[in-house]
């Protein structure tokens, strides 16, 4: 509210309400408008991508899987694309069509938390426990798949290791069918209500032109009127056989994109019907056949032992473009692997948002692009010998002990 | 009307003649009902040539990097493998990766940054950075990106000395 | 004397149950917010409870805060509310009642506009005495959002004064005993009654404001500012916060009442309940007002908030000064209008 020309520095993070993950900013602050934003990242490093050169092909698939609790589908699946495309192996058709059915419902439900986080990062907390009610759903029908709320374990290269069971067809279509009944009321209450507008135009604005540059993905990218989806550029699965499959934009409920976390918005309630219309779909025309090309693991392995290679997978998640890119070198395990999660490619947008942004507009800009904080963050290093970095499990465990000596004591003084 | 993928060939060939080393268009097919082939384009280059190729590259249609850039370790060299993708956004099977090898010579660990040409790939050139100990010319942003500021400066983890340096750290 | 030692009896036995009361009507916004946001939510006693807590647990002081302030703030918080609670609620106890007493008059509306003005000052004390950048934005907003609510809140208690003065004759118009005993509603034409219901409107606006509940909770936003104000404060001083926080909005939602809704039982159905000789109306009008309270601290604290978002400084802040400001001088018009067109 000062008129004051000089600015001072506030930072957020890595630890604060807004972010569920840790991310740093520090922005420059001119009364309440900020003026100039830096992001620090690497608060959440596991060294995943450093990890995966020391384990077998299969074992990979489930490392991967933990690279992210909401995307647990997408980054497997863009691996085992990469490394089937390096290898060149066919996947069966029913397999694509699993592979498919899984990777929408975790888009549902993805897109539903996301609608929550955002609801309670303005302070709408009606909206996300509604959201998040609904969600229950389909986190059901997915334990129902594959044994698992998250962490599916779904995936193997070469196929799926779980088929759908007949019985479970009917099951699938009422959560469908629950979600179809749902749509207008969740669409009236996220697009519709007055303060979700007061709170979501017009901020965050990332125009065509920025998000070309700065190699925006997913609904954030769509959002601003540029239709990228992996689904539909550059199909894999299922995605291919659907002809009406067409990247979500505001202009399909009339609206021209603007790019700001209100479109975002829109994007991510019309992903949510395309996703149950996309599980409709694959499981009417469900192919019969054979799940895995090999099912034995050992086999498999020794299979892609002979495979010298490089192979890019690439996958729509619910939040953008993730990427694999896998270097088989004759190993039991990947030489190499990079992976690239959507939050990757997003948090560079996150600069120009919040450009001009108020501080109240912080958290749901931050939110809009759905942050993983922890899929952009995969990398670092420990070593026996290297500075102040290293420390065993023996280590680790006296030094907590230590420490919670240390505040028994000095809670005991107070 | 030649495909979009073999244009590009003709077009990268008559460019750049000898000077690129290796080109390969790779072809997968994909989908059930509707099968396609899912084509991307494998170009190689001397470093020397990298930052003229990606120029090249964005006279057809700005180029989106997919992916940080992976490596593979030679006795003389580093590759550094860029998967670009051109004409995202366009529709059905347009979209076409383009993945660029730039070789480094080992003695001399350097390359020309391209955040002039693709903005968005600040960050994965930051990555390769502190990853690979691959120096980037004239980049924006010279700060590390994820590992930690007590990390000693010799140390690049993603390099293939520090393979199974993790080994039994924890245990 | 003996009057006086009355009354502060009276007042400390009103500040216990006051204190008593508005925990328990917290819970009951608790647990009616988690029956629309289809929760089960926290037993009713969940606010004492948390009392208790926060009591045993350690105080922290931050190092780099103003520490006479940062400690005075809270006490001073508390103790202005339970004096607001006291001017707002005795004088009306004592219209229904049917007595008098010496301090009738000393309920004044002016009196009770600045002593609602301490709790805020004093918590924008305690913030920016904190040393911490979110306590300090949160203080920057609260200091907006106190003197953008001042605006409609004056219009209105000037309205409802105005009102007391052509009612009352001219005596004591800003006494709330005045203003209890004459419904403001009494001897209004149609558009007297439009008139009232739009300050309604705006009072319902305000009283979310002056409580710190969303939409206006931008001081304490927890995603953006993590709590702000009251970032820093921890154990007993939070407790007092927290107390301070239960006593004003029970002080504000009684006032709403006394302003547009102060009728008693007799006055609603004009008997008196007498039970083997002695006289329980006054007994069932505090049971009314207690009601009265609790539909009003539902309507303009609960249904609100759990019906909105959070709006931004600037936006809560456009909205007082010049909609709700609107809207009160447009309904204060309209009352003053009233029996002119009327008599005509």
């Amino acid at each position: 509210m000062s008129k004051s020309t000089s600015t001072f520095p506030l930072s957020i993070g890595p630890t604060h309400p807004a972010f569920k993950e840790p991310v740093k900013f520090s922005f420059e602050v001119d009364g309440e408008k900020i003026v100039r934003t830096d992001m620090d990242f690497g608060y959440t490093h596991r060294g995943i991508e450093h990890v995966a050169r020391e384990r077998n092909f299969i074992q990979v698939i489930y490392l991967l899987e933990r690279i992210c609790g909401i995307c647990s589908v997408s980054h497997p699946m863009a691996y085992c694309l990469a490394v089937e495309n390096a290898a060149g192996i066919e996947v069966p058709p029913r397999a694509k069509y699993v592979r498919t059915i899984i990777g929408e419902l975790e888009r549902l439900h993805s897109h539903l938390l996301w609608t929550g986080v955002a609801a309670h990062e303005i302070g709408f907390d009606t909206l996300f426990l509604h959201t998040w009610d609904i969600r229950e759903k389909v986190m059901d029908c997915l334990e129902l798949l594959t044994g698992n709320r998250v962490n599916y374990a779904m995936l193997t290269i070469g196929g799926v290791r779980r088929d759908i069971a007949p019985e479970h067809y009917g099951i699938l279509e009422e959560t469908l069918d629950y979600y179809r009944e749902l749509y207008n009321r969740t669409r009236e209450i996220l697009l519709e209500d007055l303060t979700v507008q007061m709170r979501c135009r017009d901020i965050g604005v990332l125009t065509y032109e920025d998000a070309v540059a700065l190699c925006a993905v997913g609904p954030t990218a769509r959002a601003s009127g540029l239709p990228k989806d992996v689904r539909i550029d550059y199909p894999c699965n299922a995605y291919p056989d659907i002809e009406w499959l067409r990247p979500a934009s505001p202009r399909d409920i009339g609206k021209e994109p603007r790019g700001d976390v209100f479109d975002r918005m829109i994007v991510r309630v019309l992903e949510m019907k395309q996703s149950v219309e996309i599980v409709g779909f694959c499981l009417d025309n469900m192919p019969d056949g054979e799940i895995v090309v090999e099912s034995k693991a050992i086999k498999l392995i020794n299979q892609l032992k002979k495979v010298k290679g490089d192979g890019l997978g690439r996958y729509e998640a619910p939040r953008g473009e993730v990427a694999h890119f896998d270097i088989l070198d004759e190993r039991e395990g990947p030489a190499q692997i990079k992976v690239k999660a959507p939050t990757y490619s997003n948090a560079a947008a996150w600069a120009v948002m919040f450009n001009g942004a108020e501080i109240a507009d912080i958290p749901i800009i931050a939110a809009s692009i759905d942050p993983c904080i922890a899929c952009a963050d995969r990398m670092t290093v420990i070593k026996n010998g290297c500075g102040g970095l290293s420390f065993t499990a023996e280590e680790l465990h006296r030094l907590s002990v230590e420490k919670q000596k240390r505040i028994k004591a000095t809670c005991g003084n107070s | 009307m030649l495909p979009l993928h073999d244009i590009l060939v003709e077009q990268f060939k008559s460019e750049f003649g000898e000077d690129l080393l290796h080109c390969e268009i790779r072809n997968r097919p994909e989908g059930v009902k509707r099968p396609r082939d899912q084509r991307s384009l494998w170009l190689t280059f001397h470093r020397r040539h990298f930052h003229m190729a990606v120029t090249f590259l964005s006279r057809f249609g700005a180029p989106h990097i997919s992916c940080p850039m992976a490596s593979r370790e030679y006795e003389d060299r580093i590759d550094l493998i860029y998967p670009f993708t051109i004409y995202g956004g366009t529709g059905n099977y347009m979209e076409l990766p383009v993945i660029i090898t730039a070789q480094v010579p080992r003695d001399d660990l350097r390359i020309r940054t391209v955040t002039d040409i693709v903005p968005g790939i600040l960050f994965m050139e930051r990555e390769t950075r502190e990853m690979l100990g691959i120096d980037i010319e004239d980049i924006p942003d010279e700060r590390r990106l994820f590992t930690p500021g007590n990390l000693p400066p010799e140390m690049k983890p993603m390099l293939e000395t520090y393979r199974g340096a993790g080994r039994g750290g924890g245990r | 004397m003996r009057e006086l030692l009355i009354v502060i009896a009276f007042s400390l036995g009103l500040l216990v149950l006051g204190i008593f009361l508005g925990l328990f009507i917290r819970g009951i916004d608790r647990k009616f917010a988690a029956y629309f946001q289809s929760r089960v939510g926290p037993p009713l006693l969940q606010p004492f409870y948390d009392l208790e807590k926060l009591m045993i647990k350690q105080t922290i002081i931050p190092e780099n805060s103003v520490s006479w302030i940062f400690r005075g703030a809270p006490v001073l918080a508390l103790a202005s509310t339970s004096v607001l609670l006291i001017y707002v609620v005795l004088p009306y106890l004592y219209y229904l009642h049917g007595s008098s007493g010496p301090f009738l008059t000393a309920g004044d509306l002016i009196v009770i506009l600045y002593l609602l003005m301490i709790p805020a000052i004093s918590l924008i004390a305690g913030g920016f005495a904190s040393g911490s950048p979110y306590a300090t934005v949160g203080a920057q907003r609260e200091v907006v959002i106190l003197m953008s609510v001042e605006v409609p809140l004056a219009i209105v208690v000037i309205a409802v004064a105005w009102k007391m003065s052509q009612a009352a004759g001219g005596a004591h118009p800003f006494s709330l005993l005045t203003v209890a005993s004459n419904p403001i509603w009494t001897g209004m034409g149609p558009m007297g009654i439009l008139g009232g219901g739009l300050l309604v409107l705006t009072l319902m606006a305000v009283v979310p404001a002056e409580t710190g509940k969303v939409p206006f909770d931008q001081a304490e936003a927890e995603t953006e500012i993590a709590e702000g104000l009251l970032a820093e404060y921890s154990g007993k001083y939070l407790a007092l916060y927290g107390l301070a926080d239960a006593v004003k909005s029970l002080a504000f939602t009684a006032l709403f009442v006394v302003l547009f809704f102060p009728h008693g039982f007799t006055d609603l159905t004009g008997f008196r309940i007498v039970i083997a000789g002695g006289d329980y109306t006054f007994a069932l009008d505090i049971l009314l007002f207690i009601v009265k309270v609790i539909i009003v601290y539902t309507v303009a604290i609960t249904a609100v908030r759990v019906a909105m978002a959070r709006l931004k400084i600037s936006q809560a802040a456009k909205l007082f000064l010049i909609t709700l400001s609107m809207l009160s001088i447009a309904g204060y018009l309209l009352i003053y209008l009233d029996p002119r067109i009327s008599g005509l």
